[in-house]
């Protein structure tokens, strides 16, 4: 929005975002089509030229204003692409928001959605090729960042329906890249006995731009549900900074290791499901894969909300622990450090007051005889933790926490949620926890993973 | 030939592109890459897409490069790119030394410098940006520039990144260097105002000068560039991109206008004979198994690696192809240049050139394509090789050009080479720019403004004539105006050594020793004070400076001083100039003396004085 005095000034003409106006002040003389403000009560008026920059411009009092034309463009849809009509497999899209599957205002750099199967077409037409688009539902539109866990309910009843719809070979969900391993250890959770592929999908650039990574990334994904024999919750995106390959990983088994580069999603104590290339070619990596099948899926979106995560640190107060527990949450995952440590205040030979009270273990017994489900999992993120090995995780495992072998933080606390949504008995919940429901665990770290 | 310019209705303007002097613009990569070679840690490989516009459109020269489905390849190292460079982060924070110098050169030309500057993306997808796109801002507008035929206007003044730069081009692949992308590059345009070729020249040469005097700039091959933007009347505007060499540009100018002129003649001479093209003429012809034995050694290659051959007669075209369009640049050569940037075909061959002593066809099998194409003598025919899909690609770019010849000149953006220029691809339609999202607006504030106009920049001719007083001769004076030793020479001078033996040693003295191998540009201004100071303090004669200069360079870490002590270049005391005046022996002449004096003693005294002791 404009500073008051823009907008009077522009008030005596009538001008609009969008019209082509001429601004004179001092000297100067400055034609181009009026822009929105860059910010809250701004001074300064932005005008694209006829070159096709953008100036800001601080008028000042002698500054008048002339409306030159009105002519505004209208910018909401993209340009749509239609389906080849061979016979190919069929896909439903479940649009999420995020990067992919967006568009972009070249005037203001506003985004928009795609909403339909063609405009998302429009942005990678080499789908027209692998798979016919069958439906693109969007439940929401949303940042990765907003979603909630009600949203992965929301989505995996979506996929239930595309699931069982004999039509469709599989599903492809786009989706903001910030939380997207959260949804897909989600659904490899809510959907039991899967029997397609579904592709989780990204973009870490934007399709504005020539070099938008998801072009491929979306074209490996529609291999992958479309083609690959793998009943599996997947998330597809680039495998190097190359656009040669996409990785297709295990939804329970992934984890967004790079704030901004293409190939951020990795594989963590696990290999990749398969290597997909940009020409279709799939090539399977891992030992341990579900194949298709004609079961029926029936989604379990149970999950409690009093789940949480906590990561310790030194310094860290068990006091926060105490407060989860006095608020009635039911499960807290421990992002612990190594092994599965948390302090103890007995490693050492001098005791302080201080060493006590930063002492965790009467939190967590506390919190155990409050009937609290204490999962306890690592920030080093590869390897596993491990009850036995020092006196303080023989501490901690005895004061009843459960620990997650290779379980990473984030799909421990997905699992952890989901847990405690289908039985209310804590004893049930930390077997549930320790259960390999959908690949969470590797129970064998080769060299291959470990690399 | 000379032409008349105003009769032609000629129309010129220009792009000056400069390099700064600064770390690169959207990130703390260094910017100087002008080493030839470039040990690459990582390679990318990437591709890009043409984006619709909003509208539906493609952008012809976005469709053009698209349509080669090149792969591109990307070298990196870790000193001069980073992941900004790669595309695998975002920008950081406009670098502000470079938009200091941007708003410096503003004021010099008079500009109206803008209140915010917004940054903008303009989508290039020919690989030279690995993003798909340029930052690009406009940073002032409406300036001038005086020339010896009035004024010429400047409308506006960017500040963007330099492209990423070509290591090798295949049909399928280009491959790019990151050191160079993201330079920040200073676009200076003109308004199409400028009245003949070196009209042309003087325009750009001002410019240039102005850009150096900021003292703000990068020098030496490929840090200044200038874009032409040509036509005559009913010819086509036409952008000539890169030429570097000033003295050229007047003739790359003349060249165009008379390539535009040829083709204008080509098109009357095909319209008054009634040739036309029309897509049912469009007709390739598969003629391998004509040359299943041909004596051509060229053909006989492809055909062995499975290649074939196809041919098109272009109907009324016989005599064209070898018709001049500019020196040593036929229209056939036009053509090929076409087919070489517009498909995987590596040229052309066509009845026009002399088959047999060329190519070592045969008379029959040149007979026997002519039958087959039904081509009479006054019709050419062309010949691609390849595969079916590069060949038919190839004649259809040939069809395509010919087909444009029938209405004259075409839009199109031309690279320089030397004085000629060939065709790259055509003219983009309005640039496609939209806000770089990434980097938010910058406002310009009067302080900013005011502190950057305070920094008064003398022209060239100012400084030239300073130095010339400071007693620096015509030569090293003009000189040192242009090369980026300005700086430290004045700021040495308080070290009250001569200037012009200041000036001598950096610009002479130091590249004598560079071309033996010693790197004095290595040398910090410190040490360099110390040096002078010494001279200026009489501790050492004009003559052992070289010779102190080499050791400084070997030495690492040794003063000037301690090099002084070590090597005995220091100037002798009267004492010691009396003891080493007796070293001559008595049977040397007196008239040999002083050279023989010299011989032994030159690096430790000053000629001048033993002159006066040993008169010759």
């Amino acid at each position: 929005m404009y500073s008051q005095a823009i907008r009077q000034l522009l008030k005596t003409v009538q001008a609009e975002e969008g019209d082509v106006i001429r601004i004179s002040f001092g000297s100067a003389q400055y034609d181009g089509v009026l822009l929105p403000a860059s910010a809250e009560d701004r001074d300064i008026l932005v005008l694209k030229l006829p070159s096709g920059y953008n100036i800001g411009l601080r008028p000042d009092a002698s500054a008048r204003v002339e409306k030159r034309s009105s002519e505004k463009r209208v910018l909401s849809s993209i340009p749509a692409s239609s389906f080849s009509g061979k016979n190919l497999p069929g896909v439903s899209v479940i649009a999420t928001g995020g990067t992919i599957g967006t568009h972009v205002d070249y005037s203001t750099g506003a985004v928009f959605m795609c909403r339909t199967p063609e405009e998302i077409l429009g942005t990678t037409p080499e789908l027209r090729d692998v798979v016919t688009i069958r439906s693109v539902r969007s439940p929401f539109t949303m940042a990765s960042e907003d979603l909630q866990p009600w949203h992965w309910q929301k989505l995996a009843e979506e996929a239930e329906h595309a699931l069982n719809d004999l039509e469709l070979k599989g599903v492809i969900i786009t989706h903001g890249t910030d939380t997207l391993h959260y949804s897909s250890a989600a659904l490899a959770f809510m959907l039991p006995g899967l029997n397609k592929p579904v592709a989780l999908v990204g973009a870490q650039r934007s399709p504005d731009r020539g070099s938008f990574d998801g072009r491929l990334n979306l074209l490996c994904a529609a291999h992958y549900a479309g083609h690959s024999p793998f009943a599996e919750v997947a998330v597809v995106m680039h495998g190097s900074s190359s656009d040669d390959f996409c990785y297709a990983h295990r939804g329970t088994k992934v984890r967004k290791m790079h704030t901004s580069e293409r190939d951020a999603f990795q594989s963590i104590n696990d290999r990749p499901l398969a290597r997909i290339s940009s020409q279709g070619e799939i090539q399977a990596l891992a030992t341990h894969v579900r194949k298709r099948s004609d079961n029926e899926v029936k989604a379990d979106t149970r999950f409690e909300n009093k789940t949480a995560l906590l990561k310790l640190y030194p310094g860290s107060d068990p006091a926060l622990l105490d407060y989860l527990v006095d608020n009635q949450y039911r499960g807290v995952v421990l992002e612990a450090f190594a092994l599965g440590h948390v302090p103890t205040g007995q490693s050492g030979t001098v005791m302080t007051g201080y060493d006590k009270k930063r002492a965790w273990i009467p939190a967590v017994k506390r919190a155990v005889k409050n009937g609290v489900v204490l999962a306890v999992t690592s920030q080093c993120l590869n390897g596993r933790v491990h009850p036995n090995v020092y006196r303080n995780l023989r501490l901690l495992s005895s004061a009843g926490a459960t620990f997650c072998s290779d379980l990473l933080p984030e799909t421990a606390y997905v699992k952890l949620g989901c847990a405690l949504g289908r039985s209310s008995d804590s004893r049930e919940v930390q077997n549930m926890l320790l259960q390999n429901w959908a690949s969470e665990y590797n129970p064998r770290l080769t060299s291959v993973e470990l690399k | 030939m000379t032409l008349d310019y105003s009769q032609l209705g000629f129309k010129a303007g220009i792009e000056v592109h400069q390099r700064l002097d600064t770390r690169k613009l959207f990130c703390d990569c260094y910017s100087d890459p002008n080493t030839q070679t470039l040990s690459s840690d990582v390679e990318i490989h990437r591709k890009l897409f043409a984006v619709s516009s909003e509208l539906g459109e493609l952008d012809p020269t976005a469709r053009f490069e698209a349509a080669k489905r090149k792969q591109f390849r990307y070298l990196l190292d870790a000193r001069s790119s980073c992941a900004v460079e790669a595309d695998e982060e975002p920008p950081h924070a406009i670098n502000s030394s470079a938009l200091d110098a941007a708003l410096q050169v503003a004021r010099m030309l008079g500009m109206r410098v803008v209140d915010e500057v917004h940054v903008m993306r303009k989508q290039v997808i020919d690989g030279s940006s690995v993003s798909g796109f340029q930052r690009t801002a406009c940073i002032a507008l409406n300036g001038q520039i005086s020339t010896s035929k009035g004024s010429v206007r400047i409308p506006l003044l960017c500040l963007e990144e330099e492209s990423a730069g070509i290591m090798e081009i295949t049909p399928s692949e280009t491959v790019f260097r990151l050191d160079r992308q993201g330079i920040p590059l200073l676009e200076i345009t003109t308004d199409p105002s400028l009245q003949d070729p070196t009209h042309v020249r003087e325009a750009a040469e001002s410019i240039g000068k102005l850009l150096r005097a900021t003292g703000k700039v990068q020098r030496g091959l490929g840090t200044i560039r200038q874009d032409l933007n040509i036509s005559i009347a009913n010819g086509a505007r036409v952008e000539i991109k890169g030429a570097q060499d000033l003295k050229l540009l007047p003739l790359l100018v003349e060249n165009e206008v008379l390539r535009q002129t040829r083709l204008i003649e080509v098109r009357d001479e095909l319209q008054s004979r009634r040739v036309s093209l029309s897509t049912r003429d469009f007709v390739p012809v598969d003629i391998t198994s004509l040359l299943s034995h041909t004596p051509s050694p060229l053909v006989q290659r492809v055909l062995q690696e499975r290649g074939k051959a196809f041919a098109l007669k272009l109907k009324g075209f016989a005599g064209y192809f070898k018709k001049d369009l500019m020196p040593q640049h036929t229209f056939g050569r036009e053509i090929a240049s076409h087919v070489k940037q517009g498909s995987r075909a590596k040229g052309i061959i066509h009845s026009d050139e002399d088959l047999e002593s060329k190519y070592g066809f045969s008379e029959s099998e040149i007979q026997a394509i002519r039958t087959e194409l039904d081509a009479s003598p006054s019709d050419l025919f062309v010949i691609c090789l390849g595969t079916p899909a590069v060949g038919r690609k190839a004649l259809e770019m040939v069809f395509l050009r010919c087909k444009q010849a029938l209405s004259g000149v075409v839009n199109e953006t031309r690279k320089a080479q030397g004085s000629l220029s060939l065709f790259m691809r055509p003219l983009p339609g309005a640039a496609r720019m939209y806000p770089e999202t990434d980097v938010p607006p910058i406002p310009i504030s009067s302080q900013r403004l005011a502190s950057s106009h305070a920094e008064r920049t003398e022209s060239l001719d100012e400084k030239k004539a300073r130095y010339l007083k400071w007693g620096l001769n015509e030569e090293l004076a003009s000189k040192m105006v242009r090369s980026s030793q300005f700086i430290a020479f004045e700021k040495l001078l308080d070290t009250r050594a001569e200037p012009s033996f200041i000036a001598v040693t950096l610009l002479e003295t130091s590249r004598a020793l560079k071309r033996e191998g010693y790197a004095c540009d290595a040398l910090s201004e410190a040490d360099w004070r110390e040096l002078f100071t010494l001279f200026s303090k009489n501790e050492v004669v004009r003559a052992a400076v070289p010779e102190l200069l080499k050791h400084k360079c070997g030495a690492g870490s040794d003063s000037f001083t301690a090099l002084l002590k070590k090597h005995r270049l220091h100037k002798f005391s009267p004492t010691q100039l009396e003891a080493a005046l007796k070293t001559i022996p008595a049977n040397v002449p007196e008239k040999r003396r002083f050279g023989e004096f010299m011989r032994r003693f030159r690096l430790n005294v000053d000629a001048a004085e033993a002159k006066k002791r040993l008169p010759s």
